[in-house]
């Protein structure tokens, strides 16, 4: 038993007086009005300041890692605590919370100096501004809650330590994303996301990477049967130079710190209008004048000078992509002007390429598609792994099971049979008006059986023919005589009585 | 003894499965994985199973009902279908084993002449070193081709007098004059234009085609191979299963070699005495022996055994119906010519490649040899055309009027080219020529080549590509690609590579060969 003489506590477990209490309320209250009245007060407003400012502001991408480990750590520490081991750690985690939320409030200090004189503005800037000085708050809140937490107990205000301290984390997950996007562009933690995580989190799938015009043009779809490249009816108007020659320049090199999101030197290039309104140091571009177009004084200056730009060890733009800025400014900066204007040939026009469909998707026939295999022992194989590309009636294992009643059964899925392979099968005359229900038929393969002329005929409605082989049927001249014109048919007719001579 | 548990079909795993509950066999992961998984199991053992179990339900589970899409096109194209359309159902490739002269054949240098006997410049070899066979010789005089040559129909193609009537469909032909190979000797050229590597054990063009197209008659192999009598026999190199075989891929796409003699298929007929409803008993208890081991070790190869002993019955039937020419018309005589009523010769070979291409087997290769002349050139190559230029028109012709060349892609050529200069002595009309690598010609024609067009330029020498050089890889991209097949796609995982054929380096369709 302690006596009375002696004190009955450790010091530390005093409860504290009266007036310190109130001297951390009010320190608080300044910090809580100072952190909320930097932003309010000097907007991000993307007006480059004094550089000893930026020179402070540079250090907050340091600085932030403190309250990210700092207070992800404290949650574990008090976990610690629920273990005997633990206690000790668990002690230390006040200190580590406080640290945490001093950092964090440093942090936000820093960010709001690099965001205010370093010339930031945009959305996302404010967003994340706010979001840091709420998190400062948040953790601050905490650290006066830990206090009361651990002075009374769990039936006191105390009880909010725990989902402040909570909120504080979800709050510091979110403000660091932001920060991340800032840094590294909108997407970069989406962009090698694996499919099914990103179909959890209702994210649009990723846009397929552009293509160089020309390459796409030679890749276009093999023209393959089927697949019509035509030079759209509606021809696109010439390309504009500056759509065609400078934006793409601009969009690899420049946009990405001149956005709206983030208006480095209050500056958008994501535009052309936005462009010719120039940033804080005015004009960007002065149409016919070169020597007042800050953008190419810019762009021009050695690459070890503080003013070029890109900046920040950035890819330069090339030396032809300089000479095309240089000679569109000179030539009054429009944004219609067309590229014939620059005695440049107009980039022919991508071939729009119009992909009519060979046959409807067959996906959607499995089913019948797979009951009609079954039924008859033969094939209906996709022609390619584009599903609008029809079925191939396949009949080469077995070309005696197709017969006439086959092709009848073929009824419902006339549409998506191309080309409908039947050498040396059991169909005559008969089959041919099922044959010819097959719209989407492009080649038919009749070698050696038995249909002749009078079946043929039937299939003369077929518009999307382009190859008919009757070798060593018992067609004859004068049946074949309705397909004759037809420049776009190729027939073959070998060992029949049409080629005799 | 194994346990009797065993019997039930789905208990793969029965060594070291209680027999309670669904396996790790009842996952929804597609076969080829399940079979890669086994070829692995085989061969590591010792890593226990159950930490495997473990890990492929972790897999599962975590890729969920995406796992079939998220392994599609990665180690089989288990859909057997073309990436995109394609242009060629099959192909047949003349295959002029021991290089052919290009000189001689498609590359007319008509300003040698001049330069008989004249050494050839420095320059022109620019230090290239050549084979033991040259290498020592005191002088490389230059031996222009004693084979006049004339300029024939649309198309314009220079055509040698060897190729009389070949002439005549010239304006089929897609003459490239520019392909270009790094091996300088027969075994690794060869293997590297068959099988895209120039190391043995790759699969070859046929196999990638079975495995990535599957078959188009399940009666008849996808791929088939016939080798040919021949009508010289000198420098003959030796041919063998290493360049149709199927490589690290399942052993059901490797050739089956049609032989010129004998009978085609070796022990195809059954013996006297025995049914074929003896024959069907028979391989039905084989296979039944075979799905045993087959649960118990799990080697995907024993599948594979049992899909050859299926293929082989239904080849009992469908090769002597294939075989027998009996129908053909008299037609087929005029165009191929008498020699192809003589069992393994190119031409009666020629007209099998037809009766195949009807048939729907996707890829048939025949190997014409002794095409190596190193000496008495003039003579021996006059007798090698001879024997393969009728049937060649023969072949192209008979698939035009059939409507077969339409979609059937055929290839004629050899491994590599052949020196301007001579080997050994050089006479006007006898001298030898050494193996060449840095250019070499080849034609195609048929599925949507761009046919009576000449493709790349050599030198005044034949000796140096002054002019769209076409390597090996792009060949072959270029015939996959006629296949609708995208050959950065086509691939298997094996050794811990993403397998192609056409390998690691940057390939390249060649558009400008197709219409």
């Amino acid at each position: 038993m302690p006596s009375p003489e002696l004190p009955s506590r450790p010091l530390s477990d005093d409860p504290p007086p009266q007036n310190s209490r109130l001297l951390a309320v009010v320190l608080w209250l300044i910090l809580v009005g100072g952190l909320a009245a930097l932003p309010m007060v000097w907007p991000a407003d993307g007006v480059e300041r004094s550089t000893l400012a930026q020179f402070f502001g540079r250090f907050h991408p340091l600085v932030l890692h403190f309250p990210i480990a700092l207070l992800a750590i404290v949650p574990l520490m008090e976990l610690a605590g629920l273990f005997e081991r633990g206690r000790s750690i668990r002690s230390a985690a006040g200190f580590v919370l406080t640290l945490g939320a001093i950092s964090t409030v440093a942090a936000s200090v820093l960010g709001w100096l690099l965001a205010w004189a370093g010339g930031y503005a945009g959305d996302l800037v404010n967003q994340h501004m706010w979001f840091g000085c709420t998190l400062s708050l948040v953790s601050l809140l905490a650290v006066l809650l830990r206090r009361v937490w651990t002075n009374r107990g769990w039936w006191s205000v105390g009880v909010f330590y725990l989902p402040t301290l909570l909120a504080a984390l979800g709050l510091m997950t979110w403000t660091a994303h932001q920060g991340g996007q800032l840094t590294h562009g909108e997407k970069f933690l989406e962009e090698h996301m694996p499919a099914p995580v990103r179909d959890w989190l209702g994210l649009p799938a990723p846009a397929p990477k552009k293509k160089p015009v020309a390459a796409a043009a030679s890749h276009a779809t093999p023209s393959v049967s089927g697949t019509a490249v035509e030079s759209g009816g509606t021809a696109p108007a010439e390309l504009s130079f500056f759509h065609d020659r400078i934006m793409p320049a601009l969009d690899r090199t420049c946009v990405s710190c001149h956005n709206p999101n983030k208006i480095k030197g209050g500056l958008r290039m994501d535009t052309y209008a936005e462009l010719m309104k120039g940033g804080e140091s005015g004009a960007a571009v002065v149409p016919g004048n070169l020597e007042e177009s800050e953008l190419y004084r810019r762009i021009t200056l050695p690459h070890d000078d503080e003013e070029f730009m890109p900046s920040g060890g950035k890819k330069p733009l090339s030396e032809e992509e300089t000479r095309l800025i240089e000679q569109w400014i000179k030539a009054g900066a429009s944004e219609t002007a067309p590229l014939s204007a620059f005695g440049l040939k107009a980039t022919p026009p991508a071939p729009v390429v119009v992909v009519k469909p060979t046959a409807p998707d067959h996906r959607s026939h499995a089913a019948v598609i797979h009951a009609w295999e079954k039924a008859w022992g033969l094939r209906l194989v996709p022609v390619s792994q584009v599903p609008t590309d029809g079925l191939i009636l396949r009949t080469a294992s077995a070309p005696s099971r197709c017969t006439n009643e086959a092709l009848a059964g073929l009824a419902a899925l006339a549409d998506l049979v191309v080309d409908a392979e039947l050498a040396r099968t059991r169909v005559t005359d008969a089959g041919m008006p099922a044959l010819a229900a097959c719209h989407s038929l492009r080649r038919i393969d009749l070698t050696q059986t038995a249909v002749t002329s009078k079946g043929v005929k039937a299939l003369e409605g077929l518009k999307s023919l382009e190859q008919l082989n009757l070798t060593g049927t018992g067609v004859d001249e004068a049946g074949l005589s309705v397909f004759r014109s037809r420049s776009d048919l190729r027939i073959y007719a070998a060992h029949t009585a049409a080629s005799a001579p | 003894m194994h346990d009797p548990s065993c019997h039930d079909p789905h208990a793969h795993l029965c060594s070291d499965h209680s027999g309670e509950g669904p396996t790790v066999w009842d996952l929804p992961i597609p076969q080829s994985l399940k079979d890669e998984w086994l070829r692995l199991e085989t061969r590591r053992h010792f890593l226990g199973r159950s930490g495997k179990a473990l890990a492929w339900a972790g897999l599962a589970s975590i890729l969920g009902r995406s796992l079939p899409t998220a392994f599609a096109g990665m180690t089989s194209p288990a859909a057997l279908v073309p990436h995109f359309a394609p242009k060629a159902k099959r192909a047949i490739y003349l295959f002029m084993a021991g290089a052919p002269s290009q000189l001689d054949t498609w590359d007319y240098k008509p300003a040698l002449k001049d330069l008989y006997d004249k050494d050839l410049p420095e320059s022109v070899r620019g230090g290239q070193v050549l084979t033991g066979m040259t290498s020592s010789q005191a002088r490389l005089p230059v031996a222009p081709t004693p084979f006049a040559f004339k300029q024939v129909g649309k198309s314009g193609h220079w055509v040698s007098e060897l190729f009389p009537w070949t002439a005549k469909i010239a304006d089929e032909l897609t003459v490239i004059k520019s392909l270009y190979t790094e091996a300088i000797n027969h075994e690794p050229a060869i293997l590297q234009i068959t099988t895209g590597n120039m190391f043995s054990g790759k699969p070859s063009l046929g196999s990638w085609l079975s495995y990535g197209l599957g078959a188009i008659n399940d009666e008849l192999p996808s791929f088939v191979v016939l080798t040919s009598k021949m009508p010289v026999t000198k420098n003959v190199q030796a041919l063998s299963n290493r360049l149709w075989s199927s490589g690290f891929l399942s052993p059901e796409h490797a050739a089956v070699t049609l032989r010129p003699g004998g009978d085609p298929v070796l022990y195809l007929n059954n013996p006297e005495g025995v049914t074929s409803d003896v024959r069907r008993t028979m391989i039905d208890g084989v296979n039944a022996l075979n799905r045993d081991l087959f649960e118990r070790v799990g080697d995907p190869e024993i599948n594979a055994r049992i899909s050859q002993y299926e293929m082989a019955f239904r080849m009992q039937t469908s090769v002597p119906e294939l075989t027998d020419v009996s129908k053909e018309p008299a037609s087929t005589w005029d165009l191929y010519g008498e020699k192809a009523k003589e069992r393994g010769t190119f031409a009666y070979n020629c007209l099998m490649a037809r009766r195949l291409a009807e048939r729907g087997v996707r890829f048939t290769q025949i190997f014409l040899r002794s095409w190596d002349t190193h000496g008495d050139l003039p003579g021996r190559i006059r007798l090698l055309c001879e024997d393969s230029d009728r049937p060649t028109y023969g072949l192209i012709t008979d698939l035009k009027q059939r409507g077969l060349l339409d979609d059937t892609l055929v290839l004629w050529g050899g491994e590599f080219g052949r020196t301007v200069y001579s080997q050994g002595g050089l006479k006007p009309d006898n001298f030898g020529r050494d193996h060449h690598p840095r250019c070499f010609s080849m034609w195609m024609t048929g599925a949507g080549t761009k046919r009576g067009i000449s493709y790349g330029e050599t030198d005044d020498f034949s000796y140096n590509i002054t002019k769209n050089p076409v390597h090996i890889r792009d060949f072959h991209a270029t015939l996959l690609h006629q296949f609708g097949l995208d050959h950065n796609r086509l691939s298997f995982k094996f050794q811990g590579l993403d397998q192609r054929l056409t390998g690691v380096l940057p390939a390249h369709v060649i558009h400008d060969l197709l219409a």
